[in-house]
């Protein structure tokens, strides 16, 4: 339970568009057990799908990881060769998408896309009968009813939370140790949002698979992580245990982050937000990236590059608590 | 694989089922023209420019040529010519836009550049110029199509790359571990080939009339052989004293170049679900 599965060092992903250099993910790092369930939050833009795909090492053009490293088993993602990578993607990570409607290829059955994922790593000659088999009984177990007819079908033929199921099916489909589910429940119905959540905790605890959750949906991290991230503008800002974090957070955006989500246990009048925007966040070099927006900004803020306080397991990055409980 | 709900969709579009019928019957009239024609295309009777009768359906040419005998014959040429030719230009152009647009890049810059120097030149004049160059024949007409029509096909498979590259489908797949070559062919290429289709299919009848036109100019088969634009040529001179030389195989060309247009039409109509009624 203990083993360090994952652990991403200093993690820089740049954008290089025509005029300027976006920096889409700009020194995260963080450590991820086998078995744990990471939730990576933050507002859309700040980077946590940039981090998704660096550890796939499926940046986009003109994106390009920079700096950094990604230990996956001990192994240095970054140093792997392209071919080396493709053993390991699918197979050892396995990815879930957010947008179930456009993951799945229209022009075949789901039973071949199922199947295509399970041959791409399978031995050569591998019978057709048993990647059948196998194709039925993934469909089986995401909760597809009548697999045995269904896998003939084609992706329009199912609903927005079939498809996700089976996108599901398809991550682990190899039995993989880390799966990295990019908004997994953002474009359902939230009725559908549950089901898929249970399956997915159902799934974690049968294959003891590490998930990264990435999400804007608070009350998911509580449901299904134990540690969560906070991400602000391409930087964590915040680490820790989920209680640590939920129940005392330190970071000030964290903070108003908390305030923003709607309770019906106390009396508010209004829901508040965070002023300003991120716009410009990523033009700050030194200094912290929320200083633009943060209620208890100081001088130091704007130009002190930021240092880690941790409390146990527990990091923030903020000026607030140099010298102090740090 | 084609189901009966398949055929019910091909089935409701008339534009598609129109043009079918009209290329399905000139295919089978070339195929079987030896049966179909009562005369030999290019033996003469020495009594030229005789008007229709009952012996000579659609009369005589200034040779004394069986007229609807070489209009069968004809069609040979025609069909020939121009599915070879974008049959060829397809196979070429196919992998020519995929991999532009699937690599882009340096790759693309390239390809790009050639197609557009040859997209600068209207299909007619490079025809023609190849043609000339090379010396006319039939051999020549059909690589001369070939080479207008490449960059044609080129690009519109390269733009449907482009499109089609982006889709999450595609990196759910890299994501589950393919290559490029498999991704490329397993993924994107069935996904970009409705468009494609339908753009053969037009091409198709482009060819039709641009074949037309170099034999017109006889930089296409050579005589004796009997094809349309040939035959129009020679009608061209007696067109006030034999209007039958010339009208029949004009008829011929356009119903040709219809019922290609037709299919396109219907293709695109059936192809595109937005398009189709439900």
């Amino acid at each position: 339970m203990s083993e360090v599965l994952l652990k991403v060092e200093n993690l820089k992903t740049y954008f290089f568009m025509k005029k300027t250099i976006v920096k889409a993910v700009d020194g995260v790092s963080f450590e991820l057990k086998r078995g744990e369930v990471l939730g990576l939050v933050g507002e859309s833009g700040c980077g946590k799908s940039a981090t998704a795909l660096s550890i796939m090492r499926l940046i986009p053009h003109p994106g390009r990881i920079v700096d950094g490293h990604i230990y996956f088993k001990g192994r240095d993602l970054l140093a792997l060769s392209e071919k080396e990578m493709r053993r390991i993607r699918g197979k050892e990570i396995g990815m879930i998408f957010q947008d179930p409607h456009n993951s799945l290829d229209p022009v075949y059955t789901v039973g071949w896309q199922l199947s295509e994922a399970i041959t791409l790593h399978a031995p050569k000659k591998t019978d057709k009968k048993s990647i059948l088999k196998k194709v039925v009984d993934l469909l089986g177990k995401v909760g597809i009813p009548s697999p045995e007819d269904r896998h003939r079908d084609y992706p329009h033929q199912f609903s927005g939370g079939q498809k996700q199921r089976i996108m599901i099916g398809m991550s682990i489909s190899n039995v993989p140790d880390l799966i990295i589910a990019d908004e997994p429940t953002t474009a359902l119905d939230v009725t559908v949002q549950a089901q898929i959540i249970d399956l997915m905790k159902q799934l974690k605890d049968e294959y003891n698979v590490s998930i990264i959750l990435i999400t804007h949906n608070l009350g998911l991290v509580a449901e299904m992580c134990e540690k969560v991230a906070i991400m602000y503008a391409g930087k964590i800002v915040e680490i820790g245990g989920v209680e640590e974090v939920f129940y005392d957070p330190l970071h000030p955006y964290t903070k108003l982050l908390l305030k923003s989500i709607p309770r019906v246990d106390i009396d508010m009048p209004r829901l508040e937000h965070i002023p300003g925007s991120v716009e410009g966040a990523y033009d700050i070099e030194e200094g912290c990236r929320f200083y633009p927006r943060c209620p208890m900004a100081m001088d130091k803020c704007k130009d002190t590059s930021v240092r880690a306080y941790s409390k146990g397991d527990h990091i923030v990055y903020c000026h607030l608590y140099e010298g102090g409980e740090g | 694989m084609l189901k009966k709900e398949h055929l019910e969709i091909l089935m409701e579009s008339k534009l598609l089922i129109t043009g079918l019928a009209i290329l399905i019957s000139l295919i089978l009239i070339a195929i079987f023209a030896g049966y179909i024609a009562p005369y030999d295309p290019i033996a003469q009777d020495f009594r030229p420019k005789q008007p229709p009768s009952s012996e000579h359906l659609l009369g005589t040419d200034e040779l004394g040529r069986d007229v609807f005998s070489r209009l069968i014959y004809g069609s040979r040429i025609t069909l020939y010519v121009s599915f070879l030719s974008i049959g060829v230009a397809t196979l070429l152009g196919l992998p020519m836009g995929l991999i532009a647009g699937y690599y882009g890049g340096a790759v693309d810059k390239a390809i790009s550049f050639i197609i557009d120097i040859l997209l600068s030149f209207p299909a007619i004049i490079l025809t023609i110029l190849i043609t000339a160059m090379l010396g006319p024949n039939l051999t020549n007409a059909m690589l001369s199509i070939s080479v207008a029509f490449t960059p044609r096909i080129a690009r519109i498979v390269r733009g449907q790359v482009l499109s089609v590259k982006e889709e999450d489908y595609v990196v759910v797949s890299k994501a589950m571990g393919g290559k490029g070559w498999y991704i490329m062919l397993r993924h994107i290429l069935p996904n970009s080939i409705a468009p494609l289709l339908v753009q053969v299919t037009l091409a198709l009848g482009s060819a039709v009339i641009i074949e037309s036109s170099l034999a017109f100019l006889g930089l296409s088969a050579q005589p004796p052989t009997p094809s349309w634009g040939d035959m129009i040529n020679r009608g061209r001179r007696y067109i006030y004293t034999a209007p039958w030389m010339l009208t029949a195989p004009g008829i011929m060309i356009t119903i040709a170049v219809l019922g290609f247009n037709l299919l396109g039409d219907g293709l695109r109509d059936v192809l595109d679900p937005r398009l189709r009624r439900v």
